[in-house]
């Protein structure tokens, strides 16, 4: 009789964890379609598309009007979100210079040579800001984009502050001549140079017209400055005193003797520490009159070459803004004389 | 001793049927849970279609706005990516005056559902006569709805950016 009830109640229990997992794999799993991003996605690609087609973007982007900008995407994206805008491909506003451990001399002629400072370029206002810097016991300004040496030695000197301003998006731009040890050296790394051993004094451009190589970036800026189109001066020379670096088979050569296996005067790196920060290595050249029409043509490339190594990347929001983890990119490539690219960065407030 | 049933199997089968009941209850009771959230996931599915449609699509034929047209697609586009125009804006607005089922039926929109769409400039103000160029003239609170919001560009000489609200319910 006991034994009928023993296996009753043993029957109850069991069904009773039956029953009890069985909920476990009844619960319905509805999975997030993802609308939500979608469509904040979708805006964000309407809002600058339309703004682009408006006319409102470009007019904006031109006279550098950050707050008009600001409030007119701010009236287009739902007020849930924050955003931010990032111009790219074409030359900074405002480009910050600090010339390392230079003498008020050589401040003045680094101003000499980028004469003027305060100038144009396709429409907008470009203003480029010199100003020294003892390195050894000042750290380097957060709004920094080149680091300026007219001394070969403070390349090693300072390589980690270097890298350090490098790696965070920064540039270094070396006017000087070298010898077979610098370039098999630090500089050499820096600037990705390697030494040919044969000098010449004469350069001409790289290739001014193909768009996947910085002399056509570099060509762009420097046919600005002197009021002319890429054919006018896709033939200009240059001259330097001299320079046994070789040119490499890649997109970086900016200045250099025609041909193969030639002799680079001008020469860009980019990517170099964590995938960040762009080089510029300028042979020197006779910068004793300014106004010589060869010392004028030269001035004018080390310019468009700077121009080149502001990083060619700024925003245009009110305040420095930080985009929050989970962030969606939207963007377009801006014809309008110039041809640069324009990110809308979106996320949500509360994330 | 026929008939008689031992109280095992009274409560075995018991136990079954409970199990079973539990079971189908549990199915059941999910049911609507997974319908909401598929009715939910293709209301935004059309809302989005929808909105595709009226900001890039022309219409048929591409200039239905015109009098004595024989309409048979209706978009908003003129044509040209983000350019939206103006006189189908109206035209559209003057259909859905006159026989919102009409608008709808072209629209293609399912019989089940309904379509709001709304018009207007960035600082709210209408491009038609009233911000909702088409809609029901009765809107139901409480049936489930998704509205996808849009931005496109007025072909008018000072090209204003305008805002495209489409909500299917």
């Amino acid at each position: 009789m006991m034994k009928g009830f023993a296996r009753i109640f043993e029957a109850i229990i069991a069904s009773v964890v039956i029953l009890a997992s069985l909920t476990f794999f009844f619960v319905p799993n509805i999975q997030a379609s993802g609308w939500g991003d979608a469509m904040i996605q979708n805006l964000a690609q309407d809002a600058i598309e339309s703004a682009y087609f408006n006319g409102t973007l470009t007019r904006y982007v031109k006279t550098d009007d950050r707050a008009p900008l600001n409030a007119f995407m701010t009236r287009m994206l739902p007020q849930t979100v924050d955003f931010s805008l990032e111009v790219s491909r074409t030359v900074n506003d405002i480009i910050n210079i600090v010339c390392v451990d230079c003498t008020n001399d050589d401040v003045n002629e680094l101003k000499v040579i980028l004469n003027p400072l305060d100038f144009s370029y396709k429409e907008r206002n470009i203003s480029i800001r010199v100003q020294p810097l003892a390195m050894a016991t000042n750290s380097v300004p957060a709004d920094t984009n080149i680091l300026f040496f007219f001394n070969k030695v403070l390349i090693k000197t300072y390589e980690s502050k270097i890298n350090s301003t490098l790696s965070n998006g920064g540039s270094v731009v070396l006017l000087s001549d070298l010898t077979q040890q610098d370039v098999q050296g630090t500089i050499g790394t820096m600037f990705n140079l390697t030494w040919l051993g044969t000098s010449s004094s004469t350069a001409e451009f790289d290739d001014v017209y193909d768009g996947s190589k910085v002399s056509h970036y570099v060509a762009r800026y420097y046919a600005n400055n002197f009021k002319k189109n890429l054919p006018d001066i896709a033939a200009d020379t240059f001259t330097f005193h001299y320079s046994s670096v070789r040119t490499e088979n890649d997109l970086k050569n900016i200045a250099k003797t025609p041909g193969p296996n030639s002799n680079a005067f001008v020469r860009a790196n980019y990517d170099i520490v964590n995938s960040n920060g762009r080089s510029v290595w300028i042979s020197d050249y006779t910068r004793t009159d300014h106004n010589d029409i060869s010392t004028k043509a030269t001035d004018n490339l080390t310019k468009a070459s700077v121009m080149w190594a502001s990083g060619e990347k700024f925003k245009l929001d009110m305040t420095k803004k930080y985009p929050a983890p989970v962030n969606f990119r939207t963007g377009i490539i801006v014809f309008d004389g110039d041809v640069y690219a324009v990110e809308l960065i979106v996320w949500r407030i509360y994330f | 001793m026929k008939g008689v049933v031992e109280i095992e199997f009274v409560i075995s089968v018991f136990v079954f049927i409970t199990t079973v009941s539990f079971v189908t209850g549990i199915v059941i009771s999910n049911l609507p849970v997974f319908h909401s959230a598929s009715t939910s996931e293709t209301l935004k599915s059309k809302s989005w279609q929808y909105s595709e449609m009226l900001l890039f699509d022309e219409g048929a034929p591409l200039d239905w706005q015109l009098p004595d047209k024989d309409i048979k697609r209706i978009g908003l586009s003129t044509g040209s990516r983000y350019f939206l125009d103006e006189s189908k804006i109206i035209k559209l607005y003057d259909l859905c005056s006159v026989g919102y089922a009409a608008v709808k039926d072209k629209l293609g929109v399912d019989t089940r559902n309904d379509i709001v769409i709304e018009v207007s400039y960035l600082d709210g103000s209408p491009v038609a006569s009233s911000v909702t160029v088409c809609g029901p003239n009765v809107i139901t609170q409480i049936r489930p709805s998704f509205q996808t919001v849009r931005l496109g560009v007025l072909n008018t000489a000072d090209r204003p950016i305008v805002r495209i609200k489409v909500i299917i319910i």
